[in-house]
């Protein structure tokens, strides 16, 4: 059988490598921190408060040409867009009273090219419930 | 805090405990009884202490609790007579505080109490209003050890060195309206029958970033059996030093204002200032000196 044959399903092939392969190159060349990374609030349920600074370092070459944004969880608007490096640090004001995931995605695509934590802790833990009523044992 | 010694057995909640030279502890106590005497507090449904700083609302306790260890510096200005004649002292010290509830039951330690360690039962839970009776409310010292019998070679020592320790049986009700919290209690000696004690107390907090900011006004009632135990001279207890005094009843007042900011998922630091004034019916007794208690406290902990 002649190559020819093949050539459609190669290139299609081919196509589907490079297509599924890319987020996950992509993600191994840009690595995502915040600092601090973890908030602390005197007692559970508190908002905690903090200022925290991410910083990304894409690999030599990588993304040069894509736009960027940071995102903050169950929040579409992201905090900040850029081109390529132009940018590779964001100041951001934490505010919250539970742990955030944040993202790296490029403005065209959903999918988080990298992500990282920032954990809200407590020095008092809260053992209290929330239940009304006499109590006999 | 809490100190102990050979000769007395004392929790000192208001300020930690604090590292002092034994001869001195005992002047350290005093103080401190006068501040939990005439003190208002902050802890709630646990010590108001606790619960204005916590600024949570009313809920039912959960099983569980914390436990903390730290370092304190503090200031006292104490209105009891003592042998060197100073009624300011500072130092550094041990502060050692904690809570556990288990099914209602609970112990309370909290540094910064007015009402020392407090040992009850929580009851009854309504959406502003939590409810508890109090089995064992104590501080105070116990100096003595000789038989009363035998009498002492130093008696105006033994007015200047006596007991105070309280042990208090009764009620407590606290009010939580969000950031604000009020609490009253009643309770009577089960120790040696020395009184009825009751206070009236009110904690308001802020948050301001992680700041915690608190404050307290208190007023404290003392029956004239309570007051006669720990500022009284009997007319068999009168020296030429300390003549026979009979306080009445009496109300004190006080105030407070501190703030605990979180250093780290298990560090804490706390300070606080708190001031009471000494009714005059009180103060005029010949076993105090001043007419008002102050100290400022501030301490880091560990929290488990």
């Amino acid at each position: 059988m002649s190559i020819h044959l093949y050539r459609p399903y190669l290139a299609t092939l081919l196509l589907l490598i490079l297509l599924s392969t890319a987020p996950i190159l992509s993600a191994q060349e840009i690595t995502l921190e915040a600092t601090p990374s973890k908030c602390v609030a005197l007692h559970q349920g508190q908002m905690c408060y903090s200022t925290v600074t991410f910083d990304w370092q894409p690999q030599k070459g990588a993304l040069a040409q894509e736009t960027l944004c940071l995102h903050e969880e169950n929040i579409d608007r992201p905090l900040a867009c850029w081109q390529g490096k132009e940018r590779l640090s964001f100041e951001h004001h934490f505010e919250s009273s539970k742990s955030l995931h944040y993202f790296l995605r490029l403005s065209t695509d959903n999918k988080p090219l990298a992500s990282t934590k920032v954990s809200v802790a407590w020095v008092y833990k809260s053992s209290r419930k929330s239940q009304s009523g006499w109590r006999m044992f | 805090m809490m100190t102990i010694s050979k000769h007395l057995f004392s929790t000192h909640l208001p300020s930690s405990a604090h590292l002092l030279s034994i001869h001195r502890l005992g002047y350290f106590i005093r103080g401190t009884l006068l501040g939990l005497l005439f003190a208002s507090g902050i802890c709630q449904a646990t010590d108001i202490a606790q619960g204005v700083r916590e600024g949570s609302g009313p809920a039912t306790r959960g099983d569980g609790g914390y436990f903390e260890l730290g370092v304190s510096a503090y200031y006292f200005h104490t209105p009891w007579v003592n042998d060197d004649e100073d009624s300011d002292q500072y130092g550094l010290g041990i502060a050692i505080g904690g809570a556990y509830s288990y099914k209602g039951f609970f112990v309370e330690a909290a540094q910064g109490t007015y009402d020392g360690i407090n040992l009850g039962y929580n009851f009854l839970n309504t959406q502003n209003w939590s409810f508890d009776f109090l089995a064992s409310s104590f501080y105070g010292s116990i100096y003595k050890e000789e038989d009363p019998q035998e009498g002492s070679n130093d008696p105006d020592r033994d007015l200047m060195y006596r007991d105070t320790f309280y042990n208090g049986a009764g009620f407590r009700a606290t009010g939580y309206w969000g950031n604000t919290i009020f609490q009253y209690r009643l309770v009577t000696d089960i120790h040696d029958d020395n009184g009825i004690t009751s206070s009236a107390r009110i904690g308001q907090s802020w948050q301001l970033r992680n700041w915690n900011f608190h404050a307290i006004l208190s007023s404290d009632y003392h029956s004239q059996e309570a007051n006669q135990y720990w500022f009284g001279v009997s007319e068999s207890e009168a020296t030429e030093r300390f003549p026979a005094y009979t306080p009445p009843e009496a109300f004190s007042f006080s105030a407070e204002i501190g703030v605990t900011y979180p250093i780290a998922e298990h560090w804490v630091w706390r300070s606080y200032v708190k001031y009471t004034g000494i009714p005059s019916s009180v103060s005029s007794s010949p076993v105090l000196q001043g007419d008002h208690t102050a100290q400022a406290i501030t301490t880091i902990n560990y929290v488990f």
